[in-house]
């Protein structure tokens, strides 16, 4: 795990500004990335204890993943619920129906205008995660398996 | 029909136990738990995500001793829920939350959960955290971890650092280092047969003074890492003694600054801790533990007591 430097912070910060329109994202957290390309929101006063600690699996929330390499960032569901309305750009909102599709990670279709290739969910106040958007204007919720509704 | 299951070594051991009405033990064996919840205010609102559980015509009722506690009134699969799923809410037992209400975590605090998977009352202790402090969620058994380390990501947890180490080796890294610590120690599991009949079946006193041992060696290692002034909680979901009052009494012996404080919680029926057990005298403070029995609050058995380290 590697703690993002002021730089590294900013570029993540940049992107998300220019996905979703949030001005400094995470900026009172320090973020962690892991081996995963996860990354993950936490306290300094946490990292500073978890420093005195033994045998760490893990610290903080997972809140994005950031993929170095195609300079693309999804969030996870809690890394949008922490964001919630400042997030103001790529975001759609749903239907009870389709909040219970997407969180069966089935692909939902939607007429959405969009150049973005991720795009946030939410319904009433309660902000879902990306979505990444495919050529074929259908969405593909980033649900991970294990928080997939079952299918009925 | 459970009686059926039972050995005559817990039939007895049971009759012995003086403030424990058998009958009404095997009666509420019988029945199947209530299901609790938690609504995490670390997401949302709480009348906000109660409003959305009532669209969806789900009964419920406030558990009177735990903040953001409720128990459903009628059946509902509430572990498939969006609402589940988002972790807005928390499936858990109404008395499982008396143990957390007990430490009374304060915002601010650095608090270990020593033996925290799945992750119950560790996300219940986040929640009265509000973010500030620090949780440290610490359970030795990996597989055991990945529940944890699931509903700490699930209920928006950030202030945590999740460890795999042995509990009683806090004290060798973290001597006087925490405000307060939660031992919910692994027991012999006698207060939550309901859910599971093989318990009764596979009871033996040689089990139960073989987690005795433990249990005393972690509730030592919890008091030594506490700062001076902190406080625990030891809790078990069994009713025997050598897991609960005995194990307290040693440490009473072993720590001349180990204080034991009163319990107060809102509407939660319970017994005195015993200060008596096959003819030795164990110490009086022992009476202001709790023995929770199933037919108490028609819910787990427990036992809870809160420990104070003095200066």
């Amino acid at each position: 795990m590697k703690i993002l430097n002021d730089s590294e912070k900013k570029i993540l910060q940049e992107l998300l500004y220019q996905q979703h329109g949030v001005k400094e994202a995470f900026e009172e957290f320090i973020l962690v990335m892991g081996g995963d390309s996860k990354i993950r929101a936490t306290t300094l006063e946490t990292i500073e204890v978890a420093r005195k600690l033994r045998k760490v699996l893990q610290i903080g929330l997972y809140v994005a993943k950031y993929r170095r390499n195609k300079n693309d960032v999804f969030l996870s569901i809690e890394g949008s619920q922490l964001l919630n309305n400042q997030i103001t750009k790529n975001v759609v909102e749903l239907s009870e129906e389709e909040c219970r599709e997407w969180m069966r990670g089935a692909p939902i279709h939607l007429s959405i205008n969009t150049d973005s290739r991720y795009i946030v969910g939410k319904i009433d106040k309660i902000y879902l995660g990306s979505a990444r958007v495919s050529r074929d204007g259908k969405l593909y919720p980033q649900i991970a398996v294990w928080r997939r509704i079952p299918e009925e | 029909m459970i009686e059926s299951f039972m050995k005559d070594e817990l039939r007895d051991y049971l009759a012995r136990i003086p403030s424990l009405e058998y009958d009404l033990l095997i009666d509420s064996w019988s029945r199947p738990l209530p299901e609790g919840f938690r609504v995490n205010t670390l997401k949302l609102p709480e009348e906000y995500i109660l409003e959305r559980l009532r669209k969806k015509n789900i009964l419920f009722r406030k558990i009177p001793w735990a903040r953001y506690g409720y128990i459903l009134e009628e059946e509902f699969e509430l572990s498939t829920t969006i609402e589940h799923m988002l972790g807005l809410i928390y499936l858990q037992g109404p008395v499982s939350m008396a143990s957390v209400e007990a430490l009374d975590p304060r915002p601010g605090e650095i608090i270990l959960d020593m033996c925290a998977a799945p992750g119950s009352k560790s996300t219940q202790i986040s929640q009265i955290l509000q973010g500030r402090g620090v949780l440290i969620a610490n359970d030795p058994v990996i597989d055991r971890c990945k529940a944890l380390s699931s509903n700490l990501q699930r209920l928006g947890v950030y202030n945590v650092v999740v460890t795999t180490l042995d509990g009683r080796v806090f004290p060798k890294i973290a001597r006087e280092f925490f405000d307060r610590v939660l031992v919910d120690a692994p027991c012999s599991s006698l207060g939550i047969v309901s859910k599971d009949w093989s318990v009764v079946k596979n009871w033996s006193i040689h089990n139960v003074i073989r987690l005795s041992r433990l249990q005393f060696q972690l509730l030592r290692a919890a008091f030594d890492c506490l700062k001076l002034g902190g406080t625990l909680v030891y809790s078990t979901c069994t009713l025997t003694v050598e897991e609960n009052e005995l194990v307290v009494h040693k440490l009473l012996r072993s720590r001349s600054n180990a204080y034991i404080e009163e319990i107060k919680l809102n509407g939660l029926r319970y017994e005195e801790g015993l200060t008596e057990w096959n003819n030795m005298k164990l110490s009086d403070e022992l009476s202001k533990s709790l023995r929770i029995y199933p037919y108490h609050n028609n819910a787990e058995g427990f036992y809870i007591v809160k420990i104070r380290k003095g200066g």
